[in-house]
């Protein structure tokens, strides 16, 4: 026995249904689970749930047991038990029910893994350091975790440990209260360190309750940025088990180019929904958007672009860059538009950067124009790239009037397969 | 393309739009299990006893639909497959042993389905050598190479190829009245060999695998909770559809081979027998539904039973991860296929007594897997306000104890009574 140890690790599975003991050596009860708080960094196990021979369920305190002795399965021993009513604080959670067997984002690793088990650090107080994700934690609660070793020993074949921080932990345990909207039991601040395509992966992962938590706890703004470095399979099962009206302040946030796109992969009645929650402004162009045919220059473009008048001075239309920069995606161009929006010439942000600052934008631009028609299929927005290694390309309609722009990297997945039959052919 | 018209018309096609989009996990699942097993008893039930046996299938139709709807409304309101709330409801150890008890089932099930295949590719004169390979090959590049979208596509077509049985059914022209007598007024023939087949039939209707199957089916496709009236309907509809080629299938067999001496201990020696009498084009039907249902159910078998143990044990899995992202998933997957197939190629195996066997295992874990699918539907935790209302607790406990009563009793007889 060595209570003088000053610290040991334990695993949650090993406490579990463990049989608890006063010190006269009566049965009290049996571990159903562990009450933790996060008012610190690193969880404290406050106590225990007990299950009374009667079925009744207590807590009881940690206090008075020592975790750091190893006992094996046999009885703890408390010396002063003191039951209380089963009553969580709002900063408590409970470890089974939260992590056993639950699924977490793991956030350094960028992956979604399944809890087997949860590990302990004792010193004076007991406190969650690691979840235990490995196949190892799983022999360990089938209850052959030390055959297995064994064998894997006699054969040579190293058995790793997989454990995760816990400041790398995100549970997903979701609370469900009538009425408001459901949110994540736990949150921890590290979610918004993954890169918007981690997410994106993770959210795929995930189950509809858990994906819903997150976009709601994560933001519109954030969550259209995660969307966007999504598979369209996962836009659209994302927005779509949404609220329509929390469906809409994401698309809002988007490149109406790529917000359409997921419109138009759902269910038209589910589309209608959301674009009836959709600001009336920004309505109207989804509106034209999806009903353009998919797979040609008018569903790739974006018709956000910079436009400038002809007249304008390189200094102003830096400005115009300037002020529009934040909403638009691409500004490495500027359109020079006429009066009635038909496109003049062009002009790049890095010919507007070194020509004097009072030239008009009329005598710098190129008016020698390559553009597509509304219409044109992927073929012949591929062969404009290919030509002509533009970012961008404008979309003109039948009156050479600008509708918008089509971005490489928009349209580099549609085009793809008509790049390599090129480069075949 | 919008329909003008009234505003009823067109909110009636945006339901049909809508439902079309939902469509998939209930019909697929229900009619993947006319596989070969299940063709193989329904023409033995045709054969041997007529139309005798025609009454089961209108109570054979709302059992499917009563236990599949469970899977399917679990998996909408949770978003989470049937192997994902046992392990998190019950833990490891159940889990384990559950899928262990899984994994062998549904491997004897796929093993039917490669005798199938075999069996199906040798009425065309296609030695098994030669199509079973082929086959293991075909279906394993369209289920890692392809979408879950492009696969379930290709299932439905699968499953429209089930209409041979109907026209094949047609061209044995059946008396409409006697046929519509037998389906309503149940008949009963006492005689132990009877009772056998009528739980035999029960038993290849319903299989364990199809519940795991069905939910993690309608998680993938994302079924909103506010659209599941429509959901429901795809699985009412695969009901129905599986019951109705089920009894096409007897109703030819009945005509055309009852009465007449033939002995049939397989789909392929239906499909056989048939050509002769029935002529060419009905046995040629029939042979072809067989290879149609066996690569069918020997796709979706593998592919589910992968992705169940993968979610109980927490590993990655799904045909959209590569292989050092899902090793677990795709070592799974292909060896069942691999040993699948190449188990039905070794010398002097008997195919009937491999689908045999399948389905008294799935006799025996049937009644394990609806136990726990009754006890998670019940709990308000995972389903709030879907759980079972009390009379629909009424209706599947009845149902869950006589399937699995019939369930062991079809293994019973089947271990004790051959």
């Amino acid at each position: 026995m060595s209570t003088s140890q000053s610290f040991a690790f334990r695993y949650v599975s090993e406490l579990l249904g463990r049989r608890l003991v006063d010190a006269e050596g009566r049965t009290i009860g049996r571990v159903q689970d562990l009450v933790a708080s996060t008012a610190e960094r690193f969880p404290v196990v406050r106590g225990f749930v007990i299950k009374l021979a009667d079925g009744e369920r207590r807590f009881l305190p940690v206090k008075g047991a020592d975790l750091r002795r190893r006992k094996g399965r046999g009885p703890l021993r408390i010396d002063d038990p003191r039951l209380e009513p089963l009553q969580l604080e709002s900063n408590e959670f409970l470890i089974r029910t939260l992590l056993l067997d639950k699924q977490i984002v793991d956030v350094q690793g960028a992956k979604v893994e399944r809890v087997n088990d949860v590990h302990l650090l004792v010193t004076d107080r007991a406190r969650i350091v690691h979840v235990d994700v490995g196949f190892q934690g799983f022999l360990r609660r089938l209850g052959v975790e030390g055959e297995v070793r064994r064998l894997a020993h006699a054969l040579r074949v190293p058995l790793k440990e997989q454990l995760i921080g816990w400041q790398y932990v995100q549970p997903l345990g979701v609370q469900q209260e009538p009425g408001k909207p459901i949110r994540l039991t736990v949150r921890l601040a590290e979610m918004g360190r993954l890169h918007p395509g981690e997410l994106a992966d993770i959210l795929e992962d995930l189950s509809k309750d858990e994906r819903n938590s997150i976009v709601r706890s994560l933001g519109p703004e954030a969550v259209a940025d995660v969307l966007e470095e999504a598979e369209e399979d996962v836009q659209a099962a994302v927005i779509s088990q949404l609220e329509p009206s929390v469906a809409a302040d994401i698309l809002e946030e988007m490149d109406p180019g790529e917000a359409a796109d997921i419109l138009t992969s759902l269910p038209e009645a589910h589309s209608e929904e959301i674009i009836a929650e959709v600001e009336p402004d920004e309505r109207a162009q989804l509106e034209q958007l999806i009903e353009y045919e998919e797979k040609t220059a008018a569903a790739l473009m974006t018709p956000e672009f910079v436009a400038i008048a002809p007249e304008a001075t390189a200094r102003e239309a830096l400005e115009e860059v300037r002020r529009l920069a934040p909403e638009i995606e691409s500004i490495y161009y500027a359109y020079v538009l006429d009066g009635q929006r038909k496109l003049m010439g062009v002009t790049t942000l890095r010919s507007l950067l070194v020509a004097a600052p009072e030239r008009p934008v009329e005598e710098i631009m190129e008016t020698r124009l390559v553009s597509v028609r509304p219409e044109a299929d992927l073929r012949e927005v591929a062969e404009v790239f290919q030509k002509y290694s533009f970012l961008g390309c404008p979309v003109l309609d039948a009156d050479g009037r600008m509708m918008g722009v089509v971005l490489i990297k928009h349209a580099v997945d549609d085009l793809l397969p008509c790049f390599r039959r090129e480069a075949r052919g | 393309m919008r329909l003008r018209g009234s505003a009823g018309a067109r909110r009636l096609w945006r339901r049909i739009a809508l439902f079309m989009a939902i469509l998939g996990p209930g019909v697929i699942t229900a009619n993947v299990d006319n596989d070969a097993g299940g063709i193989t008893t329904y023409s033995q039930a045709g054969a041997r006893y007529g139309f005798a046996t025609l009454w089961l299938f209108i109570p054979l139709a709302l059992a499917v639909i009563v236990v599949q709807e469970m899977a399917n409304r679990m998996g909408v309101v949770s978003g989470k497959g049937l192997s994902d709330l046992i392990r998190e409801r019950f833990g490891v150890k159940w889990t384990f042993y559950l899928m262990l008890g899984l994994l062998v089932t549904n491997f004897g099930n796929i093993l039917a389905e490669f005798a199938g295949i075999a069996a199906a590719g040798e009425i065309f004169g296609v030695p098994r050598l030669i199509s079973v390979p082929l086959a293991a090959l075909f279906v394993w590049f369209i289920v890692v190479r392809a979408t879950y979208r492009t696969v379930e596509k290709v299932f439905l077509v699968a499953v429209i190829f089930y209409v041979s049985y109907i026209l094949a059914g047609v061209l044995s022209r059946p008396a409409g009245g006697e046929v519509l007598q037998a389906l309503t007024v149940p008949r009963f023939i006492p005689e132990s060999h009877y009772v056998i087949m009528l739980v035999a039939l029960i038993g290849t209707t319903i299989a364990p695998w199809m519940q795991f199957y069905q939910q993690a089916a309608v998680v993938e496709k994302n079924v909103r909770v506010d659209d599941y009236a429509l959901s429901r309907l795809d699985t009412i509809l695969g009901g129905v559809s599986v019951s109705v080629v089920a009894a096409f299938i007897v109703i030819v067999c009945a005509i055309n081979l009852h009465g007449r001496g033939v002995q049939i201990e397989s789909a392929g020696d239906a499909a056989r027998a048939l050509a002769p009498v029935a002529g060419r084009y009905a046995g040629g039907l029939f042979a072809f539904g067989l290879l149609n249902a066996s690569m069918f159910a020997a796709s979706i078998l593998p592919l589910s039973t992968a992705y169940t143990i993968c979610e109980g044990f927490g590993w990655e899995s799904g045909v959209d991860k590569d292989f050092a992202a899902a090793p677990q998933f795709y070592v799974l997957f292909t060896a069942l296929m691999a040993t699948g197939a190449g188990l039905i190629l070794l010398p002097g195996i008997s195919l009937i007594a491999v689908m045999y066997w399948s389905q008294v295992l799935n006799g025996f874990a049937l009644p394990i897997v609806l136990v726990f699918m009754l006890m998670l539907i019940n709990d308000r935790g995972i389903m709030g306000r879907h759980a079972n209302s009390m009379w629909m607790n009424v209706v599947t406990i009845v149902l869950a104890a006589a399937l699995s009563a019939l369930g062991l009793a079809a293994a019973g007889l089947a271990v004790f009574g051959r």
